[in-house]
């Protein structure tokens, strides 16, 4: 990697970097100009009665849907990759598809499944047992539980790439010494693979946090939702604003924190076998069977059936190929500018990996995952309209504002931080002596990115699109206001349906959207990212 | 300015997914160029089709609006968000919006649309005589389109009709345990108690809404439908919801076991709002979106925007649907309903100190 002006690459990496984070962040500062002042005693009202509950509320649900995922995402990933069984190929594919369900759907989907007219507690009541002590989904135990489920086959996926390379002959090692089971799998598996665990369960928090819809469904008061009812409710845009900002300001502190105490990737050391499976006996397949089927029957049997029950007989005469059309392009759209930023971001992170500018950047390109969706898209909508009108009679013609650059750009926002971190591990498994070679060899740089970089990446990088495109083909808030006019996508589909409580309606466009959402997964899980 | 028809705009919008796959890495700049490309075949705006911005759901509005295509041939694009959103992008476009027709399903919006001047006026003796005076803006800005009634429901066998009086003897003891509300985030039960502060003042209503709380049988709910089917099923006695919830079920299972209780019948009368529209103030196309407007309040139609929802016309005299007919009439709350949305904010704050989540 011979370099014979490296300030020059220095600057222009900075240059790049820092610009594609400016686009990714600069609307975000355009909530500090949102008109108006918050009239008095808004505040005051929310310091004395809304924000503590909704802090509280947060906090519970963050901890319980982060040790929820981690515990059920690891012990998934740990099963499938470490072990033989019956079934383990069909359970390896199940155990990642309640990510194709949008939270709000796989929410609704409890809501009205567990609610007292259905038949669960039905059965419960006519079974004698008293009707006050069947479980109350509509509870901070029940959120856990939803968000848990649409979450933790982040940890599951990204777990079981890292494991499939690494972690499993140190595990070997550790037994041969005589480490019991559990002893090599805490103090040895855990923390080699812990850019991929820890990774992924910072993705679920973030995720957590932004929640809107599920938690609306299941009438938990969080951040998110204070955010929208200050905005909707209370009538204030700008103290919906103030309250984003403030969160925003709380994520970045808690990210400095992290990376205070080395929450950073741990340089990998890339097994080339693939891992040694132990088939299991009988009875414990039995056992692991039954373990994998409590998440796959809840989170995906479950709410496949419901949304089955609601189909209308006649449901197929209207089917919504415009909004396929519409999720795909739009998703598609974003998956691929994701995966780009991503690589560039990481590959000059790589180059540099000192540079305090570029980790500073690449940081704030993932911090729009923080913000509600809803206030986020209203941003981006007045940073588009400004750089337009500053453009004048040119910058009318751009239609930045309306055509689809403005919500890839909105869904950049909400997800680069998937492409990034997808992106940087990925890199990760790119080991630097493999593109010396090549330079010793006489290759020009170009070549071997093109020649090696890529192909080794492929996986990886696939990997981190498909990811990108699954959820945002699932994002509501943001796709809603800033899709171009006559553009629908299937999640807008279900929600203008679900608005109106018009499920029957809604539960076409919904199958469609997991059945979208199924092929990148099983994508995912054949290649060997 | 006005995008091409989307058919037309998809061959384009692959190229340039694909242009801005392979910029997007480097700068703004990269980006804008592709907006350049999608906009190129912008149509002039006085001969592209009607905007309407829209909170009212396709499934509700489409049927209609395809209607007046095929009776005027007046072609007409939609955009659906919420209410909210869509006042934020109208405040936000200013005079450059393609918009012509605002379209609600809460005064409260409506209200606060033209707060912010971004309704004009219209005056029209058509929509004056149709519209009654308290469902529509003294200065012309908007106008109701469907009445929305949110009454008291009760379970039918399980609840005597005689023991129900008003809204706020819901908070009496006699309903602890039995009482079944939805969400305080929505704007109908917003709306609701924006109407009882005005009627009350804050201290009663406040008053109210604890009792109200005390007496809930469950968690509120998030939606009309399922607090409906949870009185059917014995897990509440009444409830309060919008009576076109209950005109779907009915159509499903005319054996659906509960009905509407009008309440307040001797004062204020039953708590009604309206899904309105207003002639957008920046529209460049003011009398087209009039004529719309004037077309939407005619007999026809009245008839019908409100029979697909099981809703109520806005003017008086038009047939009903008949599940909505055997529901008999009732005496409505002739106030202003602009208060919906000049009491929204103090309603919320009120129903959150309640503890009403």
């Amino acid at each position: 990697m011979a370099l014979t002006r490296p300030g020059i690459a220095l600057w222009s990496t900075r240059g790049a970097v820092l610009g594609a984070a400016l686009l990714l962040c600069a609307p975000l500062l355009f909530l500090a100009t949102a008109p108006g002042d918050v009239a008095p005693g808004l505040w005051a009202h929310l310091r004395a009665v809304m924000l503590p509950r909704a802090v509280v509320q947060t906090l519970l649900l963050m901890a319980g849907v982060g040790a929820f995922s981690l515990v059920v995402g690891v012990g998934a990933a740990w099963l499938v990759v470490r072990h033989e069984f019956f079934g383990r190929r069909i359970v390896e594919v199940l155990l990642a598809l309640p990510m194709a369900f949008p939270a709000y759907v796989l929410a609704y989907a409890f809501v009205a499944g567990l609610s007292f007219d259905a038949p669960l507690a039905t059965a419960w009541r006519e079974a004698g047992l008293p009707a006050s002590a069947f479980p109350e989904i509509r509870s901070i135990g029940g959120a856990i539980l939803v968000l848990g489920l649409a979450l933790y086959p982040y940890v599951y996926l990204m777990m079981r790439a890292r494991l499939l390379r690494e972690g499993s002959a140190a595990f070997d090692a550790a037994r041969l010494l005589g480490a019991s089971r559990l002893r090599a799998f805490v103090r040895v598996v855990l923390p080699a693979t812990r850019p991929a665990w820890l990774g992924a369960l910072g993705l679920v928090l973030f995720e957590t946090l932004a929640d809107f819809g599920a938690m609306q469904m299941l009438g938990r008061d969080t951040l998110t939702t204070l955010v929208i009812q200050a905005w909707k409710g209370l009538q204030s845009l700008v103290l919906a604003a103030q309250l984003s900002l403030a969160m925003l300001g709380a994520v970045l502190l808690a990210l400095l924190v992290a990376h205070a105490f080395g929450a950073t990737d741990a340089p990998p050391s890339p097994e080339l076998r693939a891992p040694r499976r132990r088939r299991l006996p009988t009875p414990a397949a039995a056992f692991a069977l039954c373990l994998a089927a409590l998440p796959i029957g809840l989170g995906v049997v479950f709410p496949l059936l419901q949304l089955l029950r609601w189909l209308p007989a006649d449901a197929g005469a209207v089917m919504p190929w415009d909004a396929l059309r519409g999720t795909v392009m739009i998703a598609g759209a974003t998956a691929l500018a994701a995966v780009a930023i991503g690589l560039a971001v990481a590959a000059a992170r790589r180059r540099f990996p000192a540079d305090r500018w570029l980790a500073g950047a690449a940081g704030a390109a993932g911090l729009g995952y923080a913000v509600p969706g809803a206030v986020m898209a209203i941003a981006v909508f007045w940073c588009l309209l400004a750089v337009e009108r500053a453009l004048g009679p040119l910058g009318e013609g751009l239609g930045l504002s309306t055509g689809l650059f403005a919500v890839v750009l909105a869904l950049l926002m909400r997800f680069q931080r998937v492409g990034l971190s997808a992106a940087a591990s990925a890199l990760a498994t790119l080991r630097p002596t493999l593109m010396q070679s090549a330079a010793l060899l006489g290759a020009t740089p170009a070549a071997r990115w093109w020649r090696i970089g890529l192909p080794v990446l492929r996986p990886g990088l696939l990997a981190a699109a498909l990811l990108v495109f699954v959820e945002a083909m699932k994002e509501l808030p943001a796709t809603l206001m800033l899709r171009p006019f006559g553009w629908d996508t299937l999640a807008v589909r279900v929600y203008t349906a679900t608005a109106e409580g018009l499920w029957a309606q809604a539960a076409l466009p919904a199958l469609m959207l997991v059945a979208v959402g199924l092929l990148p997964l099983l994508l995912l899980l054949r290649g060997r990212a | 300015m006005r995008l091409m028809s989307p058919a037309s705009l998809r061959p384009l919008a692959l190229a340039v997914a694909v242009a801005f796959a392979l910029t997007a890495c480097s700068s703004p700049d990269d980006g804008a160029t592709t907006g350049t490309a999608a906009s190129s075949a912008t149509a002039s705006p006085a001969e592209g089709p009607l905007v309407v911005y829209s909170e009212r759901k396709p499934p509700l509005l489409d049927p209609i609006l395809a209607a007046y295509t095929a009776e005027t041939g007046v072609q007409i694009e939609t955009r659906v968000d919420s209410a909210d959103a869509l006042i934020e992008r109208l405040a936000a476009e200013g005079a450059t919006t393609p918009a012509d027709l605002l379209i609600t399903v809460d005064a409260g919006n409506l209200y606060q649309a033209a707060e912010r001047n971004l309704l004009a006026q219209t005056r029209s003796p058509t929509l004056e005589a149709s519209v009654p005076a308290n469902l529509r803006d003294a200065q012309g800005r908007w106008f109701g389109l469907s009445e929305r009634a949110r009454t008291i429901m009760f379970a039918e066998g399980r609840v005597d009709p005689a023991t129900l009086s008003t809204y706020e003897a819901l908070a009496e003891p006699q309903w602890k345990g039995k009482l079944c509300l939805r969400s305080s985030a929505k704007v109908y039960n917003q709306s609701l108690v924006a109407t009882m502060i005005e009627r009350l003042g804050a201290d009663a209503t406040r008053e109210v809404l604890k009792g109200w709380v005390a007496n809930l049988a469950a968690p509120p709910f998030a939606d009309d439908t399922l607090l409906l089917k949870a009185i059917a099923a014995g897990q509440c006695e009444v409830g309060i919801t919008n009576t076109y919830y209950l005109g779907r079920l009915k159509a499903e299972d005319p054996a659906f076991g509960v009905r509407p209780f009008w309440p307040n019948q001797a004062d204020a009368g039953v708590h009604v709002n309206i899904s309105g529209a207003g002639v957008v103030a920046a529209s460049d196309r003011p009398e087209q979106a009039r004529a719309l407007l004037e077309w939407l309040a005619s007999d026809a139609v009245q008839a019908k925007f409100a029979a697909l929802n099981y809703e109520y016309p806005v003017k008086p005299g038009m047939t009903l649907d008949p599940i909505v007919a055997a529901w008999g009439e009732f005496k409505a709350d002739p106030v202003d309903i602009a208060v919906a949305g000049r009491r929204q904010a103090e309603a919320v704050m009120l129903m959150n100190e309640a503890g009403w989540r």
